[in-house]
């Protein structure tokens, strides 16, 4: 069986090279007649249907638990339910890499079919980039990941128990397909360099694509933090180091992307901008590729590495970025845009800064994950906050401010006119704001006076007021669209309606950056002002402590044994600043008797601006039980504007129907 | 001003008048400006972000610690493994022995342990090495268990 697999990535391989070969020869700038292209187009097709192949060997091999199969002996095991075995298919190194292939060849193979009925120019060279991308990971598969080596054991090791959890299983495949979308506007940029054809053509055919794969790479991002959370009981969700970093560092890069994209289609301008930003996207994905898999980063997620993988990256990165830059520098003139910057005060300065901006972080993340290779020093988690800090609240500023101004030129008076409502009220929002931010820093004091208080909180305070301005410009840009449309005689129902469906691309947009606002505000909660307390109390019942006012008296615990675990369940009764009861807390210690390894089951109780976060960490030497509790303010705000940002994107992507729409 | 401002909306037949270019030129300039502007404060941050090393830290081996007695009141950052038997937890604080198989050294470390804190764990400890042999770690991360791969065999 294991030889079907390895034949049929072979085959792959082959189908893959000469895609490469015969688009290069037969679409060149001009491209060829009908009849000519379809052979190229079905090899194209015929690397999909080989990587499937292999992709369904594995996935047998995991579905009819044939340990013959090191990738399979390694990654799961006999007792693992169906949904995990098939899980376990992404859980290791090469089986994450087929996956993201298949990603990659999938997207090609419905770009050709998509465009076979014309066959353009732009679109057989944009394949031809993705079949050498594809012939690259192929070569890497073949030579150094191979996931069809045969095993030397005969009995599955089976899968981490931590990571037997829905957001984990989700969390690879969806930031794999955020990788492999990315490829797609690096081959349309490459075919657009390639061409010289300067028009937004290139853009119109891969925006859509690169809007899911942003949108992918959101939600992927979104589920690890929201696993790191429940299931690993430190109470946070990121913790900068650098494989999440690595997660993020695509997705920026798909940010300035997006927008030099909106620019190019909207004033055909920012083209340098755009198909650099194309290269630099990709190029990031690469990175963020060596950083968890390449072996030279420290990280507590990355896997080992060898010098024939460091050899390979190596390979990429010069290839990459030899060829794109050399086309670049040809065709530098093509590309060039002419009226990029009429004024400081329009929407291309702000789109200009934001860029810079977004590559800054970019850089920043991927210096401070390379430099302990160069100088032994680390990167601490504080460095990336306060730069991360300033800048995001300036980001947010920028994208509020932004479509309030006008492209080209602003006229003062209108932006003033613009302004004014959100101005006036993000004024008046900064005194319950004092008041509240106030109230957080007495909050933490009152459960922990030993937990010093941020230095830098006033900027906390600023990113209260920010995002406020952020939202209230973001429901009056809603506003005027909608009263426009009324005035051209909608009620106010078809109006609300026909601005989402006639002008998604807007819509969406804009409930994107409102779900940013919300987020930012939940940052600046459970970032700088989560507060917590680490406790022992005796086994006994009625035993009691307090956080703050808030108090939480022992009743005693359960004991229940699993497969292949033991589970310890404390039950606490949990008394509010109010003398109001809550739910009873049950934080429970696990022990999987497999492993020989302990977890920790937190308990939260959401509540809409905080979380009281408990985890059991066990008995210490003098038979005490460890507790720790962590009140966690406005991380709702979090999860609840992530989702409403994930929300926008699919908005943006839904198909456009055709109808004028409203300027 | 109006005539060349019209040419510059226009998007085809684009006229190279002589106040066209010199609008080309100040809108080239701007670009410049606001680039250096942006790169400048950019600078500052990073340069506050970073001042008097405070958020760096050495990363350094077991062994190297142990040698390098220059190292004692710095922050540092280490990695190993944690010997069995070793963890001791009184009230909250846990204390333990980690090693890189040569050498060996005692981290102590109040706060929430991971959850995958246990025997023969890799841990990295941040923090600051206060006297030979004694790490006092702010910050105690276990290796992800996304790394299972090296896991050993368990042949029985």
């Amino acid at each position: 069986m294991t030889y079907l697999g390895y034949i049929a990535l072979v085959l792959a391989a082959i189908a893959a090279v000469s895609a490469v070969t015969l688009l290069y020869i037969r679409s060149g700038r001009t491209g060829s007649p009908e009849h000519q292209m379809k052979l190229p187009y079905q090899m194209v097709y015929a690397i999909f249907g080989f990587v499937t192949l292999a992709c369904l060997v594995l996935l047998y091999g995991f579905i009819a638990k044939v340990y013959s199969f090191d990738y399979v002996a390694a990654n799961s095991s006999a007792d693992m339910s169906l949904f995990y075995r098939i899980s376990a298919f992404w859980a290791g190194q090469e089986g994450s890499f087929l996956l993201w292939l298949w990603f990659v060849s999938g997207a090609a193979a419905l770009i050709a079919y998509l465009r076979s009925h014309v066959y353009d120019v732009l679109t057989s060279n944009a394949l031809m980039v993705m079949s050498a991308v594809q012939a690259f990971m192929l070569a890497f598969m073949l030579v150094l990941g191979n996931p069809f080596k045969i095993a030397a054991v005969t009995v599955g090791l089976g899968i981490n128990p931590l990571l037997m959890h829905w957001a984990m299983v989700l969390h690879p495949p969806t930031l794999f397909m955020g990788y492999a979308l990315m490829t797609v506007p690096f081959a349309y940029a490459l075919a657009a360099l390639l061409t010289g054809d300067a028009s937004p053509a290139w853009v119109e055919r891969s925006q859509r694509w690169t809007l899911v794969g942003w949108l992918f790479l959101s939600l992927g991002i979104f589920l690890g933090a929201a696993w790191a959370y429940v299931v690993l009981g430190w109470g946070g969700y990121w913790g900068w180091d650098p494989v999440e970093n690595a997660s993020l560092l695509p997705w920026l890069g798909a940010t300035a992307l997006l927008h030099s994209f909106h620019i190019y289609r909207q004033r055909q301008s920012f083209k340098r901008w755009a198909i650099s930003m194309s290269v630099f996207a990709f190029f990031m994905v690469i990175m963020a590729a060596f950083m968890t898999r390449g072996g030279i980063v420290q990280s507590v997620h990355s896997f080992e590495g060898t010098t024939g993988i460091l050899v390979y990256y190596a390979a990429v990165i010069v290839t990459v970025l030899g060829v794109t830059g050399y086309l670049l520098f040809n065709r530098w003139q093509d590309f060039e845009s002419k009226h990029i910057f009429e004024s400081y005060l329009s929407r291309e300065a702000v789109y200009h800064i934001n860029n810079i901006l977004l590559i800054f972080c970019s850089v920043i993340i991927l210096v401070g994950a390379f430099l302990p290779q160069i100088t032994k020093q680390t990167v601490g988690a504080g460095v990336y906050s306060a730069i991360a800090q300033p800048l995001g609240i300036v980001l947010l500023f920028l994208i509020s401010v932004c479509p309030l101004l006008s492209f080209g030129e602003t006229n003062l008076l209108k932006f003033g006119r613009r302004a004014l409502i959100p101005g006036v009220i993000a004024i008046i929002s900064a005194v319950p704001w004092f008041f509240y931010w106030k109230s957080l820093e007495a909050m933490v004091k009152s459960v922990n006076p030993s937990q010093a208080l941020p230095a830098n909180g006033w900027l906390g305070y600023v990113g209260f007021i920010v995002a406020t301005f952020a939202i209230a410009a973001a429901c009056q840009i809603y506003g005027s669209k909608i009263r426009l449309r009324m005035q051209g005689g909608e009620g106010f129902a078809t109006a609300v309606g026909r601005f989402f469906v006639k002008t998604p691309g807007q819509a969406g947009g804009f409930i994107t950056h409102l779900g940013l606002a919300i987020v930012v505000i939940g940052l600046v909660g459970s970032s700088m002002y989560t507060v917590s307390l680490s406790k022992t109390l005796a086994d006994k019942q009625g035993a009691n402590f307090s956080a703050g006012k808030i108090k939480f008296t022992y009743q005693g615990y359960e004991q229940t044994k699993g497969t292949g675990k033991e589970i310890n369940t404390t039950i606490f009764k949990v008394v509010d600043e109010n003398g109001r009861s809550l739910r009873n807390a049950e934080p429970a210690y696990i022990y999987y008797t497999v492993r020989e390894q302990p977890g920790m089951n937190a308990d939260v109780i959401i509540q809409p601006f905080r979380d009281i976060f408990m985890v059991f960490q066990g008995i210490n030497n003098s038979n005490q039980l460890i507790f720790e509790v962590k009140i966690n303010p406005l991380i709702s705000f979090v999860w609840a504007g992530s989702i409403l940002l994930i929300l926008g994107v699919i908005i943006a992507v839904l198909p456009k129907r055709p109808g004028a729409p409203a300027k | 001003m109006p005539a060349a401002y019209h040419t510059l909306q226009g998007r085809h037949f684009f006229l190279p008048t002589q106040e066209v270019i010199s609008l080309e030129k100040r809108s080239k300039n701007r670009l410049v400006v606001v680039t250096v502007i942006i790169l400048g404060l950019l600078a500052i941050l990073l340069y506050s972000a970073t001042r008097g090393g405070n958020n760096l830290s050495y990363f350094k081996t077991v062994t190297e610690i142990n040698n390098d007695s220059t190292l004692i009141g710095k922050s540092v950052r280490v990695g190993g493994k944690v010997i069995p038997k070793t963890i001791v937890k009184s009230g909250t604080k846990a204390t333990f022995k980690i090693t890189d198989s040569k050498n060996q050294i005692t981290v102590t470390y109040s706060g929430a342990l991971p959850a995958t804190f246990a025997d023969n764990i890799q841990v990295i400890a941040e923090g600051t090495y206060k006297k030979k042999g004694l790490v006092e770690a702010e910050s105690l991360v276990t290796k992800c268990p996304s790394k299972y791969e090296n896991q050993p065999i368990v042949t029985k």
